[in-house]
């Protein structure tokens, strides 16, 4: 009963003391995040077979192999040969199931699984991504800009259907036709929007380091404007929190395709772990400058109402771990993202990410970046990173203070 | 009390603004759910293990001959996800489908 007291007490103690409250949340939110997680993975279903007919057209008996499928037709000939390949796309795996007659020409290609951000997926249905396959040999180089178009606007998912498809074909020419293809050879891509990325990350780093104020005003509209224009307009590649969901999901893309996607997020995670600075946001974040060039035509100022401050905070952290949670437990990181960037920046989005554009955009000019101060999932993320840094150094500390004094 | 007036004010916008916005991003969620729904049937997951017993599968097309119509009949139950899949699926004759006849730039613009 005294023990049980005095635990009540420390805990009173503890909560007063103003760090126990954030640990509390923090180690709860990753537990919540795990159950996600488990949930998400074991929630997901495994047949293949009844989808196989789809792609081989007139079989009716299917034989499932190792690695591939054989279509029979009703006397028991074989008519045909289907697989299944895999890549990373802009929010988790595509997953496309492809079939092939004996003549070596393709008669069926089919999405079975994708989590790409679902306003954007509806332009494979409109340019009928896939039908562009159909009757193509399988040694033709099914590659995007040879004999493949990829969906402007969505050229990550593109490319992955595109890869996936390959694979497929790879193991049905190896397996079913006996005529194995030639290894493919990857290279790696690293242009200018990896060279830029890397420039605005030294440019932060060290813009945070310049001791004259002018420089360092200068420096960052550079940094702003330059991310606005390059990752924003012109590449669409800003970071969300589909990306952060997509990462703890396992989703992690080829790295000779999506080097970008690994220097944004590694990036971003190395300089926030050990330099203690949020790189991305006040420095280039592409939404966040077009936030600021707006108030910068009216002067609008940061305006946070008293005593709200704590509960706006928490709103906001709310709202991301909402996301996350959604995106872990349904394997979904696009549906989960709510930011309006892409709606912006390609012009592209449904009509309600369109009205929630038109209310930041209207909200910008009276505010000081309203998106980013009430809304992006993106800020709580940081926060999470620096609270986990800051326990971490903490128990390091006590640690080594036992051990000194032992 | 001019000054305080204008933060009532401001506070109201900054209201309402978060109300609508919070409105627009659950919306937003159960637009993205609804889709996916019919869209992705996600049968498939790379740690599948395949039942020995389904080693060789009878499909809803042989069904139909097995029961003696002598016309094929398709209908395996995840026929409805199959065909919302964006997919392209060609007919015995090798002859392509018609493309999907949902214009979705229309639908989007309806909205």
């Amino acid at each position: 009963m005294v023990g049980a007291q005095k635990l009540v007490m420390k805990i009173n103690t503890s909560i007063k003391n103003k760090k126990i409250l954030p640990r509390i949340v923090l180690g709860g939110s990753v537990l919540l995040a795990i159950a996600a997680w488990l949930i998400g993975y074991y929630s997901n279903g495994t047949d293949i077979i009844p989808l196989v007919p789809d792609v081989i057209p007139g079989a009716s008996r299917v034989e499932s192999r190792d690695d591939y499928y054989i279509g029979l037709d009703t006397e028991g000939n074989v008519i045909g040969y289907a697989a299944v390949g895999q890549s990373q796309g802009y929010a988790g795996p595509i997953v496309m199931l492809v079939g092939v007659n004996l003549d070596g020409a393709i008669t069926g290609v089919q999405i079975v699984t994708q989590h790409e951000t679902p306003g954007f997926f509806r332009l494979f249905e409109t340019h009928d991504f896939v039908g562009q396959y159909f009757g193509l040999q399988y040694n033709n180089p099914l590659k995007l800009g040879q004999d493949i178009d990829a969906v402007s606007g969505a050229t990550v998912s593109s490319e992955a259907i595109a890869q996936s498809t390959r694979q497929a074909i790879r193991v049905i020419a190896r397996d079913g036709l006996a005529s194995p293809l030639p290894p493919e050879k990857r290279t790696v891509k690293f242009g200018f929007p990896e060279l830029t990325l890397i420039g605005l990350y030294a440019a932060g780093y060290f813009g945070h380091k310049h001791r004259s104020r002018i420089w360092k005003k200068r420096l960052r509209w550079g940094t702003l404007l330059t991310g606005m224009v390059v990752l924003g307009f012109i590449y669409t590649a800003p970071f969300t929190i589909a990306q952060v969901i997509a990462l703890l999901s396992g989703y992690w893309p080829d790295w000779h395709n999506n080097l970008y996607w690994y220097i944004l997020i590694g990036g971003i995670l190395f300089v926030t772990t050990v330099d203690s600075k949020n790189p991305y946001c006040h420095w280039f974040c592409p939404f966040g400058a077009f936030q600021e060039c707006l108030a910068q035509i009216t002067g609008a100022k940061m305006y946070r109402p008293r005593g709200w401050s704590r509960f706006f905070t928490w709103l906001q952290r709310g709202l991301a771990f909402a996301a996350v949670l959604l995106g872990l437990a349904l394997r979904q990181p696009g549906v989960a993202g709510y930011e309006p960037f892409a709606t912006l920046f390609d012009l592209r989005g449904t009509s309600i990410e369109w009205i929630l554009l038109a209310l930041v955009t209207i909200a910008s000019l009276l505010m000081y970046r309203p998106f980013c101060n009430y809304l992006c999932p993106l800020d709580p993320v940081y926060d999470f990173i620096a609270e986990s840094r800051r326990w971490i150094r903490e128990v390091r500390r006590k640690w080594q203070q036992r051990n000194s004094k032992a | 009390m001019a000054t305080k007036k204008f933060e009532g004010i401001k506070t109201f916008f900054l209201m309402s603004f978060m109300i609508a916005s919070i409105g627009l991003i659950f919306a937003q969620w159960a637009d993205g759910l609804i889709d996916q729904e019919s869209e992705s049937p996600s049968y498939y997951r790379e740690t599948a293990v395949v039942n020995d017993s389904m080693y060789v599968t009878l499909t809803a097309v042989a069904r139909g001959y097995e029961l003696g119509t002598g016309t094929p009949v398709r209908e395996h139950k995840n026929e409805q996800n199959h065909t919302t899949t964006p997919g392209y699926t060609p007919t015995p004759s090798y002859t392509p489908t018609p493309k999907p006849t949902t214009d979705w730039d229309a639908v989007e613009q309806d909205q």
